[in-house]
């Protein structure tokens, strides 16, 4: 105590002979009221002091001669002010300047949506493609309750603004997925072959995406794997279909998770009756391995594995003949093996390196025809990010696709080869330049070249964002997209270009806090789309580029997490006009997969008393053209179906309290009301009356039932 | 002149020892408040001061490290989600100076792991991915450290907030709460400045835990 008194003293003594010196003043926030809480200090000394409510500061400095006073307060511009203390003051007066470069950087959000959670401002999470009710834990299923996409009940793919499914394209961790959904017979609705947990992170392009990305008319899915699993854990789930096990192993600086599925839909079937005649009901084996590695200079190194088996067998009936019906048999393998690494090179430039290797095949048998198609595709990629300088970054990389196409077809014994072998050579460049911090600007090339129909086509892509205040914000979108016809025209003949589509659109949103509105207009203009005069003719001047269309309309989105404790929901709207003269289509006209309206509602809420978690989502899409073959040609496609309506529910229940161990009770029923959706009419000629007879393309059931149970058992 | 060299001599010790003692002072100052702090605008001013003195003392590992540390914890009394996500930008910030002063140190593991932590609580419905990395670095830190309150202490938070079907729930948390609260009172602090936080928050969740 003595000695601390001594010590004391001695300090006041130093203090003294030091002098001291008053600094005095006020922080005001953008000069107009007093900012509590301002950091103010003479720089490199421990005098300073924190501003009261009124912005007042006041502290002695031992300090003198010319000093720099710093006054700091988050998300303000710091002031370093030059002061000569030789005197007390009492009248320093600032204001600070909210510095925007701290606030959420001005993302370019037109044609987006980003589901990651990772970032902050993102649209949908990855559980939300687990628990919307109409989705069955299909991402394709709960995108296409986002705005832009299109109800197609009886394909289940994604259709984007007027584009069909082949117009949308999968990659994973940036790496393109040739075959994303599971091969399924005419009319019955498939699904992405991959887990939604899988994923960290889902960013859905419905347009005007980036020049990284091409081979996709209309819109990308971007997917991104999960890095190393948090904990152990030994995941399983039994389910009215199936079966599945899954392992997650954590090391150090590196994990793993194997899982296996199994899912037979026979008993399903034979409960709930379906309306096409299964001979066999769909059974598939899913695999899939995927291995982290992380090293220490923040690299990342990821491999997945994915490994499909499935089969199928229907009895379709001989429309319009007095015929049994005929056995359609359908089995299909498929592969995906990607490798992707991801690394800081300096501490300016990252690179992104991939190679993936996709592999397919479908074995098509009915009567005595046989068809078997095989894939595969490789794809070596490099992408780097060069940070210029704050404000200005340039990405810029390159990939080598290759892809081959085989169909050996057998007709009534004899034997014939379709193929079509292609190498796609691409290089692209970007550069993300934040003009200020309310304005950010990409401007992006991208060239590509198909040595199967010896083209190459140079691709501009642009798109800015201008923040308008703290939640709003406009944004627009431009780019040229090109795409290598479908392999049912080029496997007949190679001499044929790449089908084009230019995307224009134009984004409002307000987000805040967990609500986000936003508004969005596109056009879309279609050229060099396909035209034949006969399907499946496989002579080569049956086929063109000579084909036209346009899409346009606008998307509204709402959603909002905050309003309902516990609840969550989101609604869109899409309005869509679009009019394409492809394909045999004798006049301009909307394709069949396209209505004008589509409204979709998710509403999830949590109900903590009874540690239930319910759900609900409703669908709404307008009627859908079809042909009426007995009509003129002028009037094709000019006939709608009526709309359709699903209300779909679901239903967790933590089982846990019971259980001692961590069990899920999940429960969902899609179209509750068993409205008896249409989703357009198939022709058959009727020799009685010498008319066409349209047969209506119905759902599979009134309504699908899922009962599972998940089980999670952590750290074994 | 004799006397005069005396008095200069003295007056260079004086100077240097009060440099030293400032030190110790503004610390103790600083780490005073922090237990006393209540509000926001007190962490505020806490941080404020570890700020300073980071920024005088750069070359010292403890007050980078409270910097990051107030940062972190204020978040919890603060209503602006914003406001939260900027705080622990400038926590994560003060963190990465201490982890390059005292590489490899264990508190620094587990204030990283309470910074994610906090990041998923701003927004607990959105940021799973974020969970996941707290409980990942948690377990990690834990895993290393069985008896740092510390860790037992987030290890329990994490449980806590953890949906019993996932493996989570007050039963199961409470033994780390348990651990925590006899490894706070039984360890014994290395200097006086010494992390030593987080008796308070232990306390508090036990109490949630006691049926």
């Amino acid at each position: 105590m003595k000695a601390f008194t001594i010590i004391s003293l001695w300090v006041l003594s130093v203090s003294l002979l030091n002098g001291q010196t008053r600094l005095q003043g006020t922080v005001l926030e953008e000069g107009s009221q007093g900012l509590f809480g301002a950091n103010v200090y003479v720089k490199n000394s421990y005098d300073g002091a924190t501003t009261n409510e009124q912005g007042v500061f006041d502290f002695t400095t031992t300090t003198t001669g010319s000093q720099i006073l710093v006054i700091q307060y988050l998300g303000f511009e710091t002031i370093e002010h030059s002061i000569d203390i030789s005197g007390d003051k009492t009248d320093l007066n600032f204001s600070l300047k909210q510095d925007d470069g701290a606030l959420e950087t001005v993302v370019i959000v037109a044609g987006t949506f980003d589901a990651s959670d990772e970032k902050k401002a993102t649209v949908l999470k990855p559980m939300d493609i687990v628990t919307t009710a109409s989705a069955g834990g299909d991402i394709a299923g709960a995108l296409s309750t986002l705005p832009g996409t299109q109800t197609v009940g009886e394909t289940g793919q994604l259709f984007v603004r007027g584009g069909e499914a082949y117009e949308a394209r999968t990659f994973i961790d940036g790496m393109q997925v040739e075959t994303p959904y599971l091969n399924r017979l005419q009319d019955i609705p498939t699904r992405l072959r991959f887990s939604p947990l899988l994923f960290s992170g889902t960013m859905f392009s419905t347009g005007g995406y980036s020049a990284e990305f091409g081979q996709a008319l209309s819109s990308v899915l971007l997917l991104n794997s999960k890095g190393i699993p948090a904990e152990d854990k030994l995941d399983i789930s039994l389910y009215s279909l199936g079966l599945g096990v899954s392992r997650a192993k954590k090391l150090k600086n590196a994990g793993y998770v194997f899982s296996v599925d199994y899912s037979n839909l026979g008993p399903y079937f034979n409960v709930v009756p379906q309306t096409s005649q299964w001979d066999k009901a769909p059974e598939t084996i899913y695999a899939t391995g995927s291995f982290t590695l992380e090293n220490k200079k923040g690299g990342i190194n990821k491999t997945l594995l994915s490994f499909n088996d499935d089969t199928s067998s229907i009895l379709y009936p001989y429309n319009g003949f007095d015929q049994p019906n005929v056995l359609i048999d359908l089995k299909n393998n498929n592969l995906f093996l990607k490798n992707s690494h991801s690394q800081e090179l300096s501490d300016k430039t990252k690179i992104r390196t991939g190679i993936a290797f996709n592999y397919d095949r479908s074995k098509i048998e009915l009567e005595n025809t046989k068809i078997d198609d095989q894939i595969v595709a490789g794809q070596l990629k490099t992408a780097l990010r060069t940070r210029i300088s704050k404000t200005f970054k340039l990405d810029y990389g390159g990939d080598l696709f290759y892809k081959s196409f085989r169909e050996n077809i057998t007709l009534d014994g004899n034997q014939g080869a379709l193929e079509f072998n292609d190498f796609q050579l691409t290089a692209f460049t970007e550069t993300n330049i934040r003009v200020s911090s309310k304005v950010a600007l990409r401007l992006g090339l991208r060239s590509e070249y198909s040595s199967g129909l010896n083209t190459t086509k140079l691709l501009p892509r642009a798109s800015f964002a201008v923040r308008i205040n703290r939640p709003s914000q406009l944004s627009f979108a431009y780019g040229i997209f090109s795409q290598v016809p479908e392999y049912q025209y080029v496997k007949f003949t190679d001499q044929l270009d790449t089908e084009l589509a230019a995307h224009y659109i134009l984004n409002y949103q307000y987000k805040k806090d967990n609500r986000v509105f936003r508004v969005e207009g596109f056009y879309k203009d279609y050229s060099d789309l396909i035209r034949f005069d006969i399907q499946n003719d496989p002579s080569p001047a049956n086929y063109s580029n000579t084909g036209t269309g346009f899409a346009r309309g606008f998307d509204v989105f709402y959603r909002d997490g905050q309003s309902i404790k516990h609840g969550d929901f989101w609604v869109s709207y899409s309005f869509l006009d679009t009019e394409k003269l492809y394909q045999d289509f004798p006049v301009a006209a909307t394709p069949r997969f396209f209505s004008k309206h589509n409204l979709s509602v998710v509403y999830k809420q949590w109900i903590p008393s009874i540690k239930s978690h319910v759900g609900f989502s409703y669908t709404y899409a307008s009627g859908r053209p079809f042909v009426d073959p007995n009509k003129p040609d002028r009037l094709y496609l000019s006939d709608l179906t009526k709309s359709f309506n699903d209300l779909s529910l679901n239903y967790s229940y933590d089982l846990s309290r019971f259980t001692k161990i961590p069990v899920t009770l999940y429960a969902s029923v899609t179209n509750v009301l068993g409205n008896d959706n249409i989703f357009g009419y198939r022709s058959a000629f009727n020799n009685t009356n010498n008319n066409f007879d349209l047969i209506p393309v119905r759902q599979q059931a009134d309504r699908f039932y899922l009962l599972a149970l998940f089980i999670s058992l952590d750290n074994i | 002149m004799k006397t005069t060299l005396l008095f200069s001599f003295l007056f260079i010790i004086s100077s240097a020892a009060v440099g030293q003692d400032r030190y110790q002072q503004e610390m103790e100052k600083a780490l005073t408040g922090l237990d006393q702090a209540q509000v926001l605008a007190d962490f505020k001013a806490v941080a404020n001061k570890f700020e300073l003195i980071a920024g005088v003392e750069k070359q010292k590992w403890l007050p980078q490290y409270y910097a990051a540390y107030t940062n972190t914890v204020m978040t919890y009394f603060d209503k602006d989600k914003d406001g939260r996500d900027a705080s622990l930008d400038k926590a994560q910030q003060y963190l990465d100076i201490a982890e390059d002063l005292n590489p490899g140190n264990r508190e620094n593991e587990i204030l990283q792991a309470y910074i994610y932590q906090s990041r998923f609580f701003i927004a607990p419905m959105n940021r799973l991915s974020i969970f996941n990395k707290a409980s990942s670095a948690i377990a990690d830190a834990l895993d290393a450290y069985k008896n740092n309150p510390r860790a037992n202490l987030l290890q329990g938070i994490q449980m806590y907030h953890k949906p019993g079907f996932m493996g989570g729930g007050a039963s199961k948390a409470k033994p780390y709460f348990s651990a925590a609260k006899t490894l706070y009172a039984t360890s014994s602090l290395d200097t006086k400045f010494s992390p030593n936080w987080g008796v308070e928050t232990n306390d508090y969740y036990l109490s949630l835990c006691k049926d």
